[in-house]
């Protein structure tokens, strides 16, 4: 059931998939990687479209050098933590989100705890070894897994969905090194973008999925190609599931 | 014979194009072809770094299929193939 609030703030989407649609939003639990680049486009689109819950975690503290591109943190969120700086703003865009923010790292000893019962994984990380971690729990999980990456104009997005596609680890089996990519800041704009495009329309149930289709962004040239994917019988990671 | 090589994200830079076709002697494979494109210190650094093999995280597929589930950079290639080379790309 919506609030007279809700249809009203969502008048211009319900119009599109009914309040039958807006309900599955609202009842969505979407648990968000990073709040950097990508993270603060998919919490803002996710959070005004109407997710009903989202958790986010993150370890990171705001540096000068970050809003290039991370747009939810401002000049004077500089030395915040980022899940501080991302609530305080997402909470005033719209109170009807239940907004759950964790500050710890993800890894191998802490991912199941942090991403506990969520229905949906959202990629914002900044490291193939997090990618990993969240890919594997995905699996184990059996549920989807939104990946983004970005670097400088080019930025790449594709969706996981355990035992039906390629996972993270078919497509890309080792992991790049660790030195800080160029990054413009509309680059994550629109992979985080598409990330939330994606989330959407999986919980409505509509269009068609980046489901064994690497999307490929070329910033530089605006063209949009598409690689298609398919699961190595041999991955270390889902072979054996 | 010849085959068809896409670049994508910053290898574009790199080779200076998007795709491009390349001649290749009969029985050729996945390495051959690197060997070739990488015709400068430059692209040679990107691709092989300083070992003989290519770096881990650049992906190649030879007709949508990564060259793993195949075998490797010993895959052969064949007229008129397509190979998209990649790296993984990480920011966030």
């Amino acid at each position: 059931m919506l609030t007279k609030d809700e249809a009203r703030r969502y008048l211009r989407q319900i119009s599109i998939f009914g309040e039958e649609g807006q309900t599955r939003l609202k009842k969505a639990k979407v648990f968000i990687a990073g709040v950097g680049g990508l993270g603060s486009v998919i919490s803002t689109y996710l959070t005004v479209a109407g997710i009903g819950k989202l958790r986010m975690v993150d370890n990171d503290v705001v540096a000068l050098e970050n809003l290039n591109r991370q747009i939810l943190h401002w000049d004077d969120d500089i030395g915040k933590k980022k899940l501080e700086s991302a609530a305080e703003k997402l909470k005033k865009m719209n109170p009807n989100v239940e907004l759950e923010v964790i500050p710890e790292t993800i890894n191998e000893a802490t991912v199941d705890n942090l991403v506990g019962d969520f229905d949906l994984i959202v990629d914002a990380m900044d490291n193939f070894p997090a990618r990993y971690v969240l890919n594997k729990t995905a699996l184990k999980r059996k549920v989807p897994f939104f990946h983004g990456a970005v670097h400088g104009f080019y930025g790449q997005a594709t969706t996981i969905i355990p035992g039906k596609t390629a996972c993270l680890r078919c497509i890309f089996p080792h992991a790049p090194a660790v030195t800080p990519p160029p990054v413009v800041g509309v680059t994550p704009g629109i992979i985080g973008c598409i990330q939330a495009t994606e989330v959407i329309r999986y919980v409505l149930g509509i269009g068609d999925l980046l489901e064994n289709r690497l999307l490929m962004w070329d910033g530089l040239n605006a063209k949009m190609e598409e690689l298609p994917l398919e699961k190595n019988p041999e991955c270390e990671d889902c072979s054996h599931r | 014979m010849e085959v068809k090589v896409k670049f994508f994200s910053i290898l574009r830079e790199v080779f200076g194009t998007e795709e491009k076709e390349v001649e290749l002697k009969s029985g050729s494979n996945i390495l051959d072809l690197l060997n070739i494109l990488c015709d400068s210190p430059h692209r040679h650094e990107t691709i092989f770094g300083d070992s003989s093999e290519p770096k881990t995280y650049i992906q190649i597929f030879k007709n949508g299929k990564p060259i793993q589930s195949l075998n490797g950079i010993q895959t052969k290639l064949g007229e008129g193939d397509t190979v998209a080379i990649f790296p993984a790309i990480f920011g966030g």
